[in-house]
């Protein structure tokens, strides 16, 4: 008995190909900047070629056809750990302290998947063009790689929507314009505009002499990745090495990052009212303003810190976890429990649908109150019918359920990971406690960045073996992904007619 | 006349005396019901098609009256008749929608009327201001215009002072003071007076506010019950709802209920039988101050009013599907029962009455009108504050600025893009659409 599968598997390597090709082009910037620091150019431009390649030789493999719902699945999902395998050489290549496949695979996967945690043990002793391509490979990734390749490549826009909706966050995609180019083309230069504008505002803080460690090189690479709510830093100490200027800054990138750009969009373009009427920007803010009252509380009960640098701090820490940024203005890793599992809370949150964050969403956690909300109601009425709603518009039952499914599936994998992890280091003989297992997963699935102990903002996961660094970098990507395309292309029903 | 239906029916029965009626519809039963029922001409053909309304003469007819069954039919019906033939035009539909087309200016026509708006303004002066006499909306419902007559006996402290120094509800502009000799466009150095009938201009729960102090104490209702979700449910429902009253509706269809929960908020819905008292003592229907029956089934709302009566429900309406069943329900108990129909007919006759109405809202036998005004760039009025008394002859009752509606004071401007709701003599109505 022979089937055939159902997928048109040449389309989509071409297609793959396409985005790996023209993403290969990306590296010539840390070339530039290698080159003008006097650093060695090769890592990236060999980089450059092998993908360009690769790329090239995969678009040889069919003819150009229109991506369907399950080529659209699958050109996200092989899309990203392709892109991340090409990010990864230079890393290799560059002969610094990551030398290992796994772990330059690691980095790279932490950097496009906006996660920001990092094997580097030793940030000081790597160049400044490869600590670029870091910060970039995050801001590249924030707004998502197959948009990117939307707005820029006319050919893929046959079928684009299959593939937008794939990598969108949050649980739908609404097009701004009627073209889905031209909407990937919008969100793309509101994302650069917002990170222009955060560049600057470094700058200037360092220019004036508020934050005299700040540079443009420093400006770029913190604006780069807390855009993208990546959370990689060139400073070993993160933001613990600048003022509380750099950390407001860096707090208003990660909230504006935060934020749904689609509603950015709106808001800016159409009527500042569409942010009032947003339920989920609200939620959004109050957990923002709650997070930080709560945590500053903590640390000055603590008397870790006067009022003003509580504040600043717990705001820091706060919005940095909750758009699952990962920028530490402290060392948050040796902060008590309370104020831990506060934090740890916070990495199911993330940031709002359509933003760079990653995790569960603010608007998935909103509808999820609703609806037990009303399950206490309709207990006491039950004939009563209440439907749920979000900015006045009624959600219908199918993505309700559809958003239940997802919390308990992302739970799942959160524990399953969490016990791998733990797995692992207890086969390696690390001291790994359970806190530190649970927020090594949620960090990773969440694409957050630090965990805690060894693992904080200040440490890496270098200590972790190639099952725990493999199954962070999965976790990463199905965090990124939004766990349905990666759990798709493992069921039997997608492969076959 | 357009559609020989039952509104189309009670309207030619109102008209065919005073009028020359030509009727148009495309069932042959109906039409010859009509023609042996009255002294009119029958046409047998369609009002969407250009040559049968041309073949009934429809090029000399001074009023045009579309009153089928569907909407989509009485508009095209009067976009085809506005092209050839200079009368008037009402057209009657089942959506509010198109209400708030045509207020806005968007629908060329003289008059809509819809037969569940109507009905719903019926219910909701006899549930929701007794003291009314009439009642209109505006707005998206956001706006209520009322008629009270000011009962000497509980005035409310209304009475003698003038309207400067009175305790008038925020969110209300008294628009008018009519006497029998005369109607007053009231400054704040005007009086009411016992037996005045005034006109407001206010948000519903103003309104209401005002129904409050006009009507002896105790008469207020709260809550309300209405079974049945169908359109004309869901209006009342919504109506209701907008005057403060707490409201539920109940369905046994669970996609109806379904449709008004997610339509209408502010209304809880239950998908229950209301003829199941387990659930009707359960969530203590029997505590509500007035029931509205409105299944679109008469028996099974008889039912519902003789079950509503049982548990205690003080004031019980119907709206009936068969208008000869009226005296049955009222000996059942029921209050007040209304025929959509009939209601819809009535106030086309009302227009019908007085062609020369061009104003959205009528008083007074055409010596007040009521209209929407949107205010361009070129206005004179733009900025002037109202304690300058910019228009002669006519106040602003409300100015519905995007999303809020403002109930104008001495010191607020029309701004560009405003739609002022404007109250004034007929004649001055013409000179200000000029300098708006």
């Amino acid at each position: 008995m022979s089937r055939r599968t159902a997928v048109d598997v040449r389309t989509t390597i071409r297609t793959t190909g396409s985005i790996v090709r023209w993403f290969s082009l990306t590296l010539a910037v840390p070339a530039v900047i290698a080159f003008a620091y006097g650093e060695s150019t090769a890592p990236f431009i060999w980089t450059l070629v092998i993908g360009s390649a690769v790329g090239l030789t995969m678009e040889r493999a069919g003819p150009h056809r229109d991506i369907g719902l399950r080529e659209g699945f699958l050109v996200v999902a092989l899309g990203w750990l392709l892109v991340a395998a090409v990010g990864a050489l230079p890393y290799i290549f560059e002969g610094g302290d990551i030398e290992r496949p796994i772990d330059a695979y690691f980095e790279s996967m932490s950097g496009f998947t906006t996660t920001g945690a990092s094997v580097m043990a030793d940030i000081a002793s790597h160049g400044r063009g490869i600590l670029f391509w870091r910060s970039l490979t995050q801001w590249l990734g924030g707004m998502g790689i197959i948009v990117l390749a939307l707005a820029v490549l006319p050919r893929l826009s046959g079928g684009g929507r299959a593939l937008m909706e794939r990598e969108s966050p949050g649980p739908d995609f609404d097009k701004l314009v009627p073209r889905i180019r031209a909407t990937a083309a919008r969100l793309w230069v509101l994302y650069v505009g917002f990170t222009v504008l955060s560049i600057t505002a470094f700058w200037i803080s360092g220019a004036v002499g508020l934050e005299p460690k700040i540079g443009l090189y420093s400006a770029v690479t913190h604006a780069f990745a807390g855009m993208a709510t990546g959370g990689f830093s060139p400073e070993p100490r993160s933001f613990e090495a600048f003022g509380a200027t750099a950390h407001w800054i860096a707090v208003a990138t990660m909230a504006v990052a935060g934020m749904n750009f689609a509603l950015w969009y709106r808001g800016l373009f159409r009527s500042h009212r569409a942010f009032r009427r947003d339920d989920e920007l609200r939620a959004y803010l109050w957990l923002i303003a709650l997070s930080t009252a709560v945590l500053a509380l903590i640390l000055l009960l603590e008397d870790r810190h006067h009022l003003h640098d509580a504040i600043r701090h717990g705001a820091f820490q706060a919005v940095s976890t909750i758009t699952t940024t990962g920028y530490a203005s402290t060392d948050f890793a040796v902060w008590s429990s309370p104020a831990l599992l506060l934090l740890l809370v916070l990495m199911f949150a993330g940031g709002c649908s359509g933003s760079t964050g990653g995790s569960i969403k603010v608007v998935r956690v909103l509808l999820a109150v609703r609806m037990l909300r009303r399950d206490v109601r309709t207990g006491v009425h039950p004939e009563l019918i209440s439907p749920i709603r979000l900015s006045g518009r009624v959600v219908d039952e199918a993505a309700l359920r559809a958003t239940i499914g997802f919390i308990l599936l992302y739970v799942v994998v959160f524990i399953v990971g969490a016990i791998v992890l733990a797995a692992d280091a207890a086969a390696r003989g690390l001291p790994v406690t359970v806190e530190q297992a649970l927020a090594a997963s949620a960090t990773s699935l969440g694409n957050v960045g630090p965990g805690f102990g060894d693992n904080g903002p200040m440490g890496s996961f270098a200590a972790y073996g190639d099952v725990g660094k493999s199954t962070m970098a999965l976790l990463m990507w199905m965090g990124r992904l939004e766990l349905l395309p990666a759990l798709v292309l493992l069921s039997r029903s997608f492969w076959l007619r | 006349m357009i559609g020989a239906g039952q509104v189309g029916t009670a309207v030619v029965a109102a008209l065919h005396a005073t009028h020359d009626v030509t009727v148009l519809d495309l069932d042959a039963d109906r039409l010859s019901a009509v023609s042996y029922g009255f002294d009119v001409l029958s046409v047998q053909g369609s009002g969407t098609a250009r040559s049968d309304l041309l073949r009934c003469g429809i090029r000399g007819t001074d009023l045009v009256i579309a009153a089928t069954d569907r909407d989509e039919t009485n508009i095209v019906a009067a976009m085809l008749a506005r092209a050839v033939c200079v009368g008037k035009i009402v057209v009657r539909t089942r959506s509010p929608e198109y209400i708030e087309a045509w207020r806005g200016g968007h629908l060329d026509v003289d008059f809509v009327v819809s037969s569940e708006q109507e009905t719903a303004q019926a219910v909701a002066r006899a549930v929701g201001y007794p003291s009314a006499v009439q009642t209109d909306v505006f707005a998206e419902g956001r706006v209520e215009l009322v008629e009270f007559v000011v009962d000497p006996t509980h005035a409310g402290g209304l009475v003698g002072a003038t309207l400067a120094e009175a305790r008038i509800p925020d969110e209300s502009v008294v628009a008018s003071i009519i006497r029998p000799d005369r109607v007053i466009i009231p400054t704040g150095s005007d009086r009411i007076e016992a037996g005045d009938r005034i006109v407001l201009i206010a948000s519903p729960a103003a309104a209401r506010e005002w129904a409050q102090r006009l009507s002896p104490a105790g008469a207020a209702i709260g809550e309300a019950v209405v079974f049945g979700a169908g359109e004309t449910g869901v209006l009342i429902a919504a109506t209701l709802a907008r005057l403060g009253l707490g409201v539920r509706v109940i369905d046994r269809d669970e996609a109806r209920a379904r449709l008004v929960a997610e339509r209408v908020p502010e209304v809880r819905v239950f998908h229950a039988d209301a003829t199941d008292t387990d659930f009707l003592a359960r969530e203590a229907i029997g505590d509500v101050d007035a029931a509205i029956c409105c299944t679109s089934d008469d028996g099974r709302d008889l039912l519902l009013a003789l079950i509503a009566r049982r548990i205690g429900v003080s004031t019980v309406l119907a709206v009936v599907g068969e208008p000869k069943l009226i005296p049955v329900f009222h000996d059942a108990g029921v209050t007040l029962a209304l025929n959509e129909r009939e209601v819809t007919a009535e106030e086309i006759v009302r227009f019908t009455h007085d062609p020369r109405i061009s104003g959205f809202a009528m008083l007074e036998n055409d010596r007040v009108e009521v209209v929407e005004f949107a205010i361009r760039p070129e206005s004179a009025l733009l900025g002037r504050p109202f304690r300058e008394r910019p228009l002669d002859g006519a106040i602003v009752g409300a100015i519905v600025r995007g999303d809020r509606v403002l109930f104008p004071r001495g010191d607020d401007v029309l701004a560009i893009g405003d739609r002022a709701i404007i109250l004034g003599d007929a004649r001055r109505i013409r000179d200000l659409e000029q300098a708006l």
